[in-house]
């Protein structure tokens, strides 16, 4: 029997569900079909009870309304979704990709995933990731690196690639990620779904395990801007677990957005002369698209945008380093066998700590150096300060422009163990999505093409603290003008 | 010690802050009303945020703000309009986050004065800051393990810190029994210092007099009562002067107290000097106080015990001793506040005689029934009619004693009591006298020996007439008449 | 772990990172601290780029939040259930436990 096609987004599924063609339960088992699979190795954790259990249920609502599926209050109905392995599902299993937590179950649930279930989205699983989400391929997983979904000998870029390549191969129809310099948009791009970091703050932290806390975000992964919305409208909101929430109101409607004498900054300094010929034709196209439908462009200096990698590799070590010191082996996660009969508590302490895979290791080691006393100053209060002038340069420029473009990276998915080699290689690949995380500006990577490979290209654009409506409008519009063009 | 040399010492006090809840978490900061903290399981007053887990966060209780800011304006201090939390970074077993978020470089308060009374006189010393900090939790050495209980973790604190200003062991008790006045009676801290709620370090050094420069400090750690304060003090300062003496030099270091044996002992020097790699936390944005929030808690800053005891001593002619003792503890000092509402100016005596029964009868009550409290059944009517009668004596000592447990159990009014009771004693001399002449001329060889200067046959003397009247003759007559029949 | 590391400035890169270890708590095989001094000097150096800006008396900024006040909370507790739900939860995370606590090996 030929299975029904799978629906492409969130409006597609609920008018499955009313013409019947899908239920809740038969999408859910439709998807952990898929995921179980696991073709790419993007699920760590599959929750198919519980799916299955919340689906009987939507399905029991949807009955009891006539077969109409409630939009209004349950905007996510019956949405197969999965969530990062960063971001605490209770009373399921949470790794982090990493050994340090191989064991774990957690005893509470994020703020997001409780806002997302209660809007009727269910929870398929827990999505592959670098270990604590350092890293930018998915390579630096203590359980198997993530295929790129359409081309298995590379990576789907990182640290989300786990959530980026299960949207993109159908294994799930939304997805959350986390972004601290990148997370969210660099796999997104090179798996060529829509994925969106936001105003820091909007989204509640409280659930997500902290990697660089000034930094982090919670985002969604979708297959339209219009999906992203609806997942970024449930999601965010002020949370009163997570002090750094703000108290803006949740990211409302999308208003449709005329471009006509819309300014769209490029920055120079995040160029794309020195990019892959399908970032640059990519970011040509849009440009043209943009000019002819009545955009001015503007260039764009942003000077101090140069520093951005060596500020954020000093300020998202260094708290990191410090956020990571609860993993010990004592309340919760795993132990090194054997070390319970340590000499003292420093060495039991360090056995433990050695389950952290190489990367993370570094960056704490990194990161305890830039806090070490006589050279805190230096390295991070320095990082610190040089951070203020690259915001202040982003938020200048949005004083003349609405929006800023730029491409999400030099270029599109490499091949796996390309850039292993040299931990500093895949540091430099961050450029052009770090400067988002350190002004802490709302920033999405949208889709445009594929190049002569057949690999997705993504393209950036940026918007104002607070400005994540304007942002989704924008991106829509363009989304359209691509559609219409292809 | 000996007098070429001068002590240095600085004391930083840790008070937990009187929260129902943990600083971060709404885990509760202390057990129930009626159950001691040994009584609670060991991690109880736990959650995911206070235990550390990953993806929990911080989120401030407001009220340790209030407490702190108000601790600071009755020390003179200035509250700073905006202080930040640090992250202080290192490990230990009863530290769940691997670092703990304190207050390094912007702390709530700084720069105020304590003034106390010491046996030299008034002294002033420098509180150079406030801090707010969460607590960490206990470890248990059991066989081969420890025992960790994370109950005390992120229970609220404040670190007072003073400069250097103390010369002598019994000025640190004296500052610390002052401080624990003040921070009791604001209602800032419970005070409990069985508890663990009120914690000394003291930092000592010597000097040869008439130096400048500081001698090697040594820090003794974690001293919870004032007397053994003073006690480790004393004893690191006569060490230290005799390490030096010998030709020897102070080692920089951490020490306990040991106080079965009366010393300080050397903590296990770490093997590296902590780095504690202090950086803002990046979970915590500022801590800003209003203008208007800092008028409105200093308005409800009520009188401090300094001027309470001035008051006491002048208004009401109080011993010191007596003023203190009720000064230093909140419930007697609220209780006798409540009398003096009821006494006019010209009472004197009457308050007197009320400070006496609290610090004497009420006190040693309350020291042999921890079960009992103050706050049930006994009123400020109580303590007052039963003043003025002692006063007019109607009743005597003993009468009021009895008077008082009885409405202490039943909260019944004295004059119900003593009618019930027939504690009234009997004054009227033309009643009593007879009585006298009748008891000395049937033990007249006993007054003889009371005539001739054994002061303890009044006692039995006494006794009979009592016996004859019923029980109900004032004592306090009755000598008075006896005395006079020795020499009419 | 060593006892008395030289000064840090006067390390090599292999003390360094032996001395760094120690502060975190990360027990390092020998190769893994061959491998990384090289990598951290790589990283440190490019990082080291930044003590060249200059950046005039411009405040350190710690948060995209800065200027925003905090969110309290007020100082209520939970409900009686509610917290040894909470605290039996987590004490179950525990990979040992004994009478309700946690499980270390001695402390000194």
């Amino acid at each position: 029997m030929t299975e029904a096609k799978l629906p492409h987004t969130l409006s597609e599924l609920h008018r499955d569900f009313e013409s019947g063609v899908w239920t809740p339960v038969s999408i859910t088992e439709a998807f952990l079909a898929r995921a179980k699979r696991n073709r790419l190795n993007a699920w760590l954790t599959l929750c198919e009870e519980r799916a299955l259990s919340q689906a009987k249920q939507l399905q029991q609502i949807l009955v009891a309304r006539g077969g109409r599926v409630p939009r209004d209050s349950h905007p996510l109905f019956g949405a197969p979704t999965g969530v990062k392995d960063n971001i605490a599902v209770a009373d399921i299993r949470m790794t982090c990709a990493s050994r340090i937590l191989d064991n774990y179950i957690t005893p509470y649930s994020a703020t997001v995933v409780e806002k997302l279930e209660n809007a009727g989205a269910i929870t398929l699983g827990k999505l592959n990731l670098d270990e604590f989400a350092m890293g930018g391929s998915n390579e630096n997983s203590a359980f198997g690196r993530v295929l790129h979904p359409t081309h298995p000998d590379r990576v789907p870029g990182g640290s989300s690639g786990g959530s980026a390549a299960a949207v993109a191969a159908q294994e799930c129809l939304i997805s959350l990620g986390s972004d601290t310099g990148g997370s969210i948009r660099l796999p997104a791009s090179y798996c060529g779904v829509v994925g969106m970091k936001p105003t820091y703050g909007r989204v509640s932290r409280f659930g997500l395990v902290a990697f660089a806390s000034s930094l982090d975000q919670i985002g969604p992964f979708a297959n339209t801007v219009d999906d992203a919305a609806r997942v970024l409208q449930v999601i965010s909101g002020f949370d009163r677990f997570d002090s750094t929430s703000t108290s803006n109101s949740s990211v409302g409607l999308v208003p449709s957005l005329s471009l006509k004498g819309l300014r769209v900054g490029l920055p120079t300094d995040l160029g794309f002369e020195n990019v892959s010929l399908g970032v640059k034709s990519a970011m040509t196209q849009v440009l043209d698209l943009l000019k002819r439908a009545g955009v001015t462009v503007v260039p764009v200096e942003l000077p101090y945008v140069r520093h951005a990698i060596a500020v954020y590799y000093l300020i998202a070590v260094s708290e990191a380093s410090s956020n990571l010191s609860r993993f010990d082996g004592v309340r919760f996660g795993a132990r090194v066998e054997g070390a319970r009969g340590a000499q003292s508590l420093e060495a039991f302490h360090a056995e433990n700590r050695s389950l952290f895979g190489p990367e993370v290791k570094r960056r704490i080691l990194l990161g305890t150096f830039a806090l070490s006393s006589g050279y805190s100053e230096e390295y991070f209060l320095r990082a610190a300060r040089v951070r203020k002038l690259i915001s202040d340069d982003i938020n200048a420029a949005f004083s003349h422009v609405d929006v800023l473009l730029s491409p999400i990276s030099v270029s599109t998915a490499f091949k796996a163990g390309e850039k292993t080699q040299d931990p500093l290689q895949m540091y430099l690949n961050d450029l052009y999505t770090i400067p988002a995380n350190l002004a802490g500006i709302p920033a999405m990577s949208l889709p445009w093409g594929r190049d002569s490979d057949q690999l997705p290209v993504g393209v950036q654009i940026m918007a104002p603290p607070g400005h994540d409506e304007k942002l989704l409008g924008f991106a829509q519009t363009l989304e359209n003008l691509r559609e219409q063009a292809e | 010690m000996s007098t070429e040399f001068e002590a240095v010492i600085g004391l930083e006090v840790h008070v937990q802050l009187a929260t129902e809840t943990k600083i971060f978490c709404a885990c509760p900061a202390k057990p129930t009303r009626g159950t001691s903290v040994s009584e609670v399981k060991p991690n109880a007053f736990l959650c995911p945020i206070c235990a550390g887990h990953p993806g929990t966060l911080p989120v401030l209780n407001r009220k340790v703000v209030e407490l702190a800011a108000k601790a600071g304006l009755a020390l003179s201090c200035s509250v700073r309009e905006e202080s930040r939390f640090d992250r202080k970074n290192y490990f230990y077993a009863d530290l769940p986050k691997g670092y703990q978020i304190t207050q390094y470089t912007l702390p709530i308060c700084e720069w105020g004065t304590l003034s106390f009374e010491t046996q030299r006189g008034n002294k002033s010393v420098r509180i150079r800051r406030i801090h707010l900090e969460e607590d960490a939790g206990k470890s248990i050495h059991e066989g081969d393990s420890t025992l960790v209980n994370l109950n005390r973790a992120g229970v609220p604190l404040i670190e007072l810190v003073t400069e250097p200003d103390f010369r002598h062991p019994d000025e640190a008790a004296d500052y610390l029994r002052e401080l624990h006045a003040i921070v009791t009676s604001l209602g800032v801290s419970d005070g409990n210092l069985q508890e663990g709620n009120f914690r000394c370090d003291s930092n000592v050094s010597v000097r040869l007099q008439g130096t400048e420069k500081f001698g090697t400090r040594v820090e003794i750690k974690n001293v919870n009562s004032f007397r053994f304060v003073e006690k480790a003090i004393e004893y690191e300062i006569a060490r230290q002067v005799e390490v030096i003496k010998a030709g020897g030099k102070v080692v920089q270091e951490t020490r306990t107290f040991d106080s079965d044996r009366g010393v300080t002992l050397s903590m296990r020097t770490k093997e590296e000097a902590e780095d504690y790699r202090y950086f803002p936390d990046p979970d915590l944005v500022a801590v800003r106080i209003s203008r208007d929030e800092l008028a409105k808690w200093r308005s409800e800053i009520p009188e401090l015990p300094q001027a309470k005891r001035k008051r006491y001593q002048s208004d009401w002619g109080l011993s010191l001793y007596d003023a203190s003792l009720i000064v230093s503890q909140p419930v007697f000092s609220s209780l006798f506040e409540e009398c003096l509402a009821r006494v006019s100016s010209k009472e004197q005596a009457v308050a007197k005689s009320i400070a006496n029964i609290l610090t004497g009868e009420v006190a040693k009550r309350l020291n042999e029934d921890s079960s009992l409290g103050l706050s049930q059944g006994l009123r400020a009517d109580h303590l007052v009619d039963l003043a003025r009668l002692a006063r007019d004596q109607v009743i005597s000592s003993a009468g009021l004693k009895q008077a008082l447990n009885v409405a202490w159990k039943t909260g019944e009014s004295i004059a119900t009591i003593v009618e019930i009771h027939g504690l009234k004693q009997v004054s009227d001399l033309t009643t009593l006298e007879p009585v006298v002449d009748q008891v000395l001329t049937e033990f007249a060889s006993q007054f003889e020996e009371f005539k001739s200067g054994k002061e303890k046959v009044i006692g039995f003397l006494v006794g009979q007439i009592m016996k004859r009247s019923g029980g109900k003759a004032n004592p306090v007559l009755l000598q008075q008449l006896i005395r006079k029949r020795v020499n009419p | 772990m060593e006892n008395q590391l030289p000064p840090a400035h006067q390390s090599s890169p292999e003390e360094r990172v032996r001395r760094l270890a120690l502060l975190a708590r990360i027990k390092l095989s020998d190769e893994e601290v061959r491998a990384f001094a090289p990598q951290l000097e790589t990283i440190l150096k490019h990082v080291s780029e930044i003590q060249h800006v200059d950046v005039g008396d411009v405040r350190p900024m710690l948060s995209a939040l800065d200027g925003r006040d905090a969110e309290s909370r007020a100082d209520s507790p939970r409900n009686a259930d509610d917290q040894v739900n909470q605290s039996q939860r987590t004490l179950q995370c525990a990979p040992e436990s004994s009478a309700d606590s946690f499980v270390v090996p001695p402390v000194l």
